[in-house]
């Protein structure tokens, strides 16, 4: 029998260390999740939505609040009950609980533009135009029809007195949705004060 | 006064029922009566039987889920609909006869820095909106004479920022600015101007 060399073994073990990396790097840790820990996830989830359910039923808005807090501790990823305790949280002049609210519903909801829309009316109520007029932008960038963050937006400009291409495209935008004859009204003031100050600009320039 | 925007919550879902529905059937299964070949038939007609009541139990609560979703909608949508949207051109600009006197106010601390008492006009200037029926921009014009450009720039500054009446409000529509040759001051007049609702 001939003993192998060098030659002939090389190629064997650059393949057996091949095959050691691969398995190597393909290997990886899973976690497994229980039947009972997905089982209970599961009933906390309907008990969640059953409190938040009777929290949107109820008159009381300190009992909702109350049934909308026992919801997010019983499952805290339930996005709406997060944004309607902040709105009631909001009504209540809690403001900076009302603001985490709606933040924690904005990361449990990233395609929904309604909870940060609220955290823009949030901040519009309480004079920060500026800021309020960020989140509007940020509800639109979730969905460019929306049209409550339209006209928020819109309304931000009007009262920071400022006009931009974006302003002018909201409007135009607004308009094309806009079923609320006082609104549209006033949208198309604001279509010719935009139109005025961004020639009054170009004029300058 | 626009309000916040509440979210639908969920209905359970067919999904979650079923897992839920599942979890306790599995949990209440006999198994080892199933395991043992001499009741096969008796697991059998104890099997068909659970598996319709659990699909009755499910139908119901789904019925249940439904009821309660379109009751909820119904609700939120009523909701909507007492949420009249009262607003007009005259929410946003009602007319406020302080707004002169506030800008005229907002330099009494420092009147007496002027060269001379700064000329403001008796009342502001009115004039239409093309376009907008039922809005007009009013313009008061001031004016001050031989002054250090930071005095009257204040005066603007803090006119624009008086909380009571203009803030958010008064704009500058027009400024006009010219140097007095024989020192380092400045002649200026500007127009604070703002909308009012007719």
């Amino acid at each position: 029998m001939t003993r192998p060399t060098q030659t002939t073994l090389r190629p064997l073990v650059i393949v057996a260390l091949a095959v050691l990396l691969g398995a190597c790097s393909s290997s990886r840790r899973t976690v497994t999740i229980s039947p009972e820990f997905r089982a209970d996830q599961q009933q906390r989830l309907v008990k969640s939505i059953d409190l938040a359910s009777e929290a949107s039923r109820t008159d009381d808005p300190d009992k909702a609040m109350d049934l909308y807090w026992q919801a997010v501790t019983e499952y805290p990823q339930l996005a709406p009950a997060w944004n309607n305790l902040g709105q009631l949280l909001m009504e209540h002049e809690r403001a900076l609980e009302a603001a985490d609210a709606f933040q924690t519903a904005m990361q449990l909801a990233p395609g929904d533009p309604r909870p940060v829309y609220n955290m823009g009316l949030l901040w519009d109520r309480k004079g920060f135009r500026q800021r309020a007029r960020q989140y509007y932008l940020d509800a639109l960038s979730r969905d460019p029809y929306f049209l409550n963050a339209l006209r928020g937006s819109i309304r931000a400009d009007a009262l920071l007195y400022e006009a931009t291409d974006d302003t002018r495209s909201q409007i135009e935008r607004a308009l094309l949705l806009e079923k609320n004859p006082e609104w549209e009204k006033w949208l198309r003031g604001q279509k010719i004060r935009v139109e005025n100050q961004l020639s009054t600009i170009k004029t300058y320039r | 006064m626009e309000t916040t925007i509440l979210m639908t919550i969920p209905a359970r879902t067919l999904a979650q029922l079923s897992a839920v529905a599942g979890t306790a059937d599995r949990a209440n299964r006999p198994t080892h009566l199933v395991a043992l070949g001499a009741l096969a038939l008796f697991a059998g007609l104890v099997f068909a039987l659970s598996s319709y009541k659990s699909l009755s139990g499910a139908q119901s609560a789904i019925a249940r889920a439904q009821s309660d979703t379109q009751r909820i909608d119904h609700q939120i949508a009523l909701y909507h609909s007492l949420q009249v949207e009262e607003t007009s051109l005259a929410t946003y600009y009602p007319a406020d006869p302080y707004i002169d006197t506030a800008i005229e106010g907002v330099i009494d601390p420092y009147r007496d820095e002027f060269e001379r008492p700064p000329d403001i006009a008796p009342s502001p200037d009115r004039k239409d909106i093309s376009g907008v029926p039922g809005l007009e921009q009013y313009e008061l014009r001031c004016s001050a004479r031989n002054d250090p450009i930071q005095l009257t720039s204040r005066w603007i500054s803090d006119a624009l920022a008086e909380q009571e009446h203009c803030a958010d409000r008064v704009f500058v529509s027009h400024i006009s600015l010219s140097p007095v040759p024989s020192n380092q001051f400045w002649n200026t007049t500007f127009k604070l101007a703002w909308y009012v609702a007719k």
